[in-house]
């Protein structure tokens, strides 16, 4: 900002930033299955952005797209300025595609796969050495060179997955479900290596349909549900949105309904109701000030035994979202 | 039943698939279709090439045997096999269910399909009898037969299939193993009566097939019985062999050390510098050319043809001043049918005649033994190129590979050209031995000809030189052996491409690019003979005209398909790729079936 109103006055305004991703009316149908209907997704350079769906939403369906394998049955795709199907291969040079279900040669070794795509990618022999030495380095795979891609274990094969995407070193990285199949000691690794990434300044699209991993992970997350994108946004804007307003469960020691009664009379209470004993309080929104409730309740010369505040994971969030979708 | 379950669910896959359906329409309407053809061509002929029953007869049944025969390779030689691969074979296993349930099932839902085909075949070769010449006995016996040779081989792919995990393998192993119990047994019977066939006396023939569907004629009752039942117990045998084996095979084997155990035969690693060299070139050249086995297999065929014809060479220039084998290395690259061949036996019927009656018997079964041989490495050749050509692909879609080249910088054009020169690399040499063959033989003949003739170029039937002919009907031979191999190698790409078996693939390509033009350019000149003949214009035609007008036909044949495939391969690739990237089916055909489905489903 400050760089930006210091500038000489001269000097032309800086164009906006071309997003990593923009989607507009994204549309792909399988006969006539629609996968994905009139997604409008943009993702901005440098994020590491969650992309979120139960089984079947369309996920792989988008990345397919975005890493220009399928053709979108209508709508535009843009990947870092390039057309994904008049520019096609502008977006292959720039991009790096990990599969759901990830194809490997089981009897090719791991620096024959990793060499075989650096040539792919037109990566020249002297240098192709080098850069399989890297990115197996980055993935903590360089003990396994020469092993047969056969018997690596599962996490293993996900990291060489990883590898090959990196090999010519892509400004964009489609990873479509990385962490399905690790266990929890190799998904931390995974996200340690994809936070790494992101600090170097890539852009990294990660699905997966395991939410508490994105929510600490990424910076901002796109929900698609049925093929249609339902939220997009900063993660913590995801509770915001879909939740209803703050939960609050108060637990009094005696005369629950005169606590009912006073906390009905509070303009921030949306809704009070009896829970097993304790006293449920939606607030009518997420951000408020809750001390209030206390306050009610001490003031009107009741005991209060207990107060707290309801922990809305994103799970919960997904599940009461994905449900209304599907109802 | 604890196998009904797996007949139950490949039944169902079965139903899915729309090659179940197919077939069986096809079976029935191609069977219709040839008696129809061959009625045809006996009434424009007035019976002078054949009367009506008994031809279709014999046409009818000798294509239901070799469909018969090649059901092992085409239906069940990559079941098994296919399911290790997967990794469903275990968790069969992992089941109640034991060996012989799962072969069983496999037996049942494989011989279900090649059933319908053949009931739907049947009903056309009893229709035969009505235009007479063919008894009841006669086409029930056939039928046995046939339904007795399905069984074998069937048994035998399955055999082949529990004992293999590669595709390439299984195809090839069910090949040698049907080609064995064909040609093998009745031949070590040959050579048990010392190479002369008035001693043959079958023993090991009895098993055989071919031997049966032979000799189905003049054999006794007590010997056809003997042999049928014989046969059977053989399919059976390899049946109870098939259940034993495949509880113990399902394993996976990657080998745990992480290093090849037979390296030289894999192929280079890609840190060597050949390697190197093709990785720069092509990537996909590179990845092609992976798998050595099938190269070393076609050399090592292949250079034992060569050394067994020079050795026929050697042989027959010593033991007289008589003339080299004519007919062997003619259909050795070249397909057995062509008119070439056919025409030319009937004019130099009398000289091939003059050539045995002078040679040993020795050197007629070494003759023989070439022809056979060279037949049926022209044929296997074939197969190989049209295997070779799908499999690559087939095998690239299935482990997700396509996907992810697909997705580099590396498009469908420098995919298919890679692929199209990894053939070159494997196939080039070897057929141009072949073809050297056949040209060595096609001039040897010709000379020998000339020889003969004694200066008479011309033959007093007609007025044709017949050694101009043989020029003619030798180039166009060679051209023919040329263009059916590029046929056979680019259509077979298009069908990996759009087919997700292999062997299934390899069946659609050598069927539509060779077998279907055959039988049709068979009998387009069939009958272009027959309108002669009863035109009586047969004797003032250029005789050169008709190989001539056969091969080109052929060749024109082989480039549209050459040239329909690289349109395909280059403009639809990409999508085709993307659709069978997974393992889903769009819709299943027929409807009816579709809807039957839903409602199991549900
Ligand atoms: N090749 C195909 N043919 C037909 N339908 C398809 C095909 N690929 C995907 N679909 C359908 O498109 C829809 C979206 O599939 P997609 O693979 O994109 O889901 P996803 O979000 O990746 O699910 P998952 O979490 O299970 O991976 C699904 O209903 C699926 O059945
Ligand atoms: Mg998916």
């Amino acid at each position: 900002m400050n760089a930006e109103t210091s500038a000489p006055p001269l000097a032309p305004p800086p164009a906006p930033p071309i997003p990593a991703v923009s989607t507009v009316g994204l549309t792909r149908t399988y006969g006539t299955m629609t996968a994905l209907n009139a997604l409008d997704l943009t993702v901005n350079r440098g994020d590491l952005f969650g992309f979120i769906g139960s089984n079947g939403a369309g996920k792989t369906t988008t990345l397919r797209i975005l890493a220009t394998f399928l053709a979108p049955s209508a709508g535009q795709a843009r990947v870092l300025g390039h057309d994904v199907v008049r520019d096609a291969d502008a977006v292959r040079h720039v991009i790096g595609y990990m599969p759901d279900f990830f194809g490997v040669y089981k009897d090719m070794e791991v620096t024959e796969y990793l060499d075989f795509f650096g040539a792919c990618y037109k990566i020249p022999t002297a240098q192709r050495e080098k850069t399989v030495n890297d990115v197996l380095e980055l993935v903590g795979l360089s003990e396994k060179k020469g092993a047969l891609i056969g018997a690596l274990s599962r996490g293993m094969q996900q990291r060489l997955g990883l590898a090959r995407v990196l090999i010519h070193d892509p400004q964009l990285l489609l990873l479509d479900e990385p962490a399905s199949g690790l266990d929890p000691r190799a998904r931390i690794e995974m996200m340690a290596i994809l936070q790494e990434l992101q600090r170097l300044g890539k852009t990294i699209i990660i699905s997966s349909h395991i939410l508490s991993e994105l929510q600490t992970l990424c910076n901002r997350v796109a929900i698609i549900e049925k093929g249609k994108l339902i939220y997009s946004g900063p993660v913590q804007g995801v509770r915001d949105q879909m939740a209803s307003g703050l939960v609050i469960w108060v637990k009094v020691a005696a005369e629950t309904d005169r606590a009912i009664e006073l906390l009905k009379s509070r303009s921030e209470v949306a809704e009070v109701a009896p829970v097993d004993g304790r006293i449920k309080v939606t607030m009518v929104n997420h951000d408020i000030d809750h001390s209030c409730i206390a306050d009610t309740i001490v003031r009107g010369g009741l005991k209060l035994v207990g107060l707290a505040e309801d922990e809305l994971g994103l799970e919960e969030v997904f599940l009461r979202v994905t449900r209304g979708e599907t109802q | 039943m604890p196998f009904l379950p797996i007949v139950e669910r490949e039944l169902r896959v079965g139903a899915r698939r729309p090659f179940t359906y197919w077939s069986r329409l096809a079976a029935a309407a191609f069977a219709l279709l040839i008696l129809v053809a061959m009625y045809a061509l006996a009434e424009v002929s007035k019976g002078a090439i054949f009367t009506a029953g008994q031809a279709q007869f014999a046409v009818l049944k000798w294509l239901s045997f070799i469909f018969a025969c090649s059901a092992g390779v085409f239906l069940t030689a990559d079941t098994v096999s296919e399911e290790k691969r997967e990794g469903t074979l275990g968790l069969l296993f992992l089941t109640d269910l034991r060996g012989h349930d799962v072969v069983l099932g496999k037996l049942i839902s494989s011989s279900v399909t090649a059933f319908y085909g053949f009931l739907a075949v049947f009903p056309t070769l009893a229709l035969t009898m009505m235009f007479g010449g063919v008894t009841v006995g006669e086409f029930w016996r056939m039928v046995l037969i046939i339904s007795n040779t399905l069984f074998v081989s069937i048994s035998a792919g399955l055999l082949v299939s529990s004992m293999s995990r590669d595709a390439v393998k299984a195809i090839n192993g069910a090949l040698l193993v049907i080609v064995l119990l064909l040609g093998g047994l009745p031949l070590a019977d040959f050579i048990l009566a010392a190479g002369d066939i008035m001693k043959f006396h079958p023993v090991l023939s009895l098993a055989s097939p071919a031997y049966l569907f032979w000799s189905a004629g003049p054999l006794l009752p007590r010997d056809y019985w003997l042999c049928v039942g014989l046969q059977h117990a053989l399919g059976w045998m390899m049946l109870i062999f098939c259940s034993v084996c495949v509880p113990r095979t399902w394993q996976q084997r990657t080998s745990r050390t992480g290093v090849h155990r037979w390296n030289w035969l894999r192929g280079g690693s890609g840190a060597s510098g050949s390697g190197r060299r093709l990785l720069d070139k092509n990537p996909v050249l590179w990845l092609a050319v992976q798998d050595r086995w099938l190269r070393w297999l076609v050399w090592v065929l292949v250079l034992a043809a060569v050394g067994q014809f020079s050795w026929a060479v050697i042989e027959t220039a010593r033991s007289s001043q008589t003339p080299m084998p004519m007919g062997p290395a003619r259909v050795a690259v070249g397909s057995p049918s062509t008119a070439s061949t056919r025409t030319v036996t009937t004019t130099n019927g009398t000289t091939t005649v003059m050539f045995t009656t002078s040679t040993s018997t020795r050197i007629a079964t070494s003759r023989f033994a070439v022809s056979t041989i060279s037949w049926l490495l022209a044929l296997g050749f074939k197969i190989w190129v049209a295997l070779q050509a799908c499999r690559f692909f087939i095998e690239a879609i299935r482990s997700g590979t396509l996907e992810l080249i697909l997705v580099s910088p590396v498009g469908p054009a420098e995919i298919v050209k890679g692929q199209a020169r990894a053939l070159l690399r494997i196939f080039l040499v070897p057929a141009l031995l072949l073809l050297l063959m056949q040209v060595t033989v096609g001039i040897q003949g010709i000379l020998e000809m000339r020889h003969s003739l004694g200066g008479v170029r011309s033959m007093p039937i007609g007025s044709f030189d017949i050694v101009f002919m043989q020029v003619v009907s030798l180039t166009a031979g060679i051209m023919n052996s040329i263009t059916v191999l590029l046929a056979l190698g680019w259509f077979g790409m298009w069908m990996g491409v759009t087919t997700r078996k292999v062997p299934v693939a390899v069946l659609k390509t050598v069927g539509f690019v060779i077998v279907l033009p055959v039988l049709g350019l068979t009998f387009a000149s069939g009958m272009f003979f027959a309108m002669m003949m009863a035109a009586s214009t047969f004797g003032r035609f250029p005789f050169w005209v008709a190989p001539l007008l056969y091969c080109g036909l052929n060749s024109a044949k082989d480039l549209a398909f050459i040239f329909w495939s690289r349109n395909q391969l280059f403009t639809r690739f990409r999508e085709m790729a993307a659709q069978e990237a997974r393992a889903v089916t769009l819709s299943p055909w027929p409807p009816v079936v579709a809807a039957k489905e839903a409602a199991i489903a549900q």
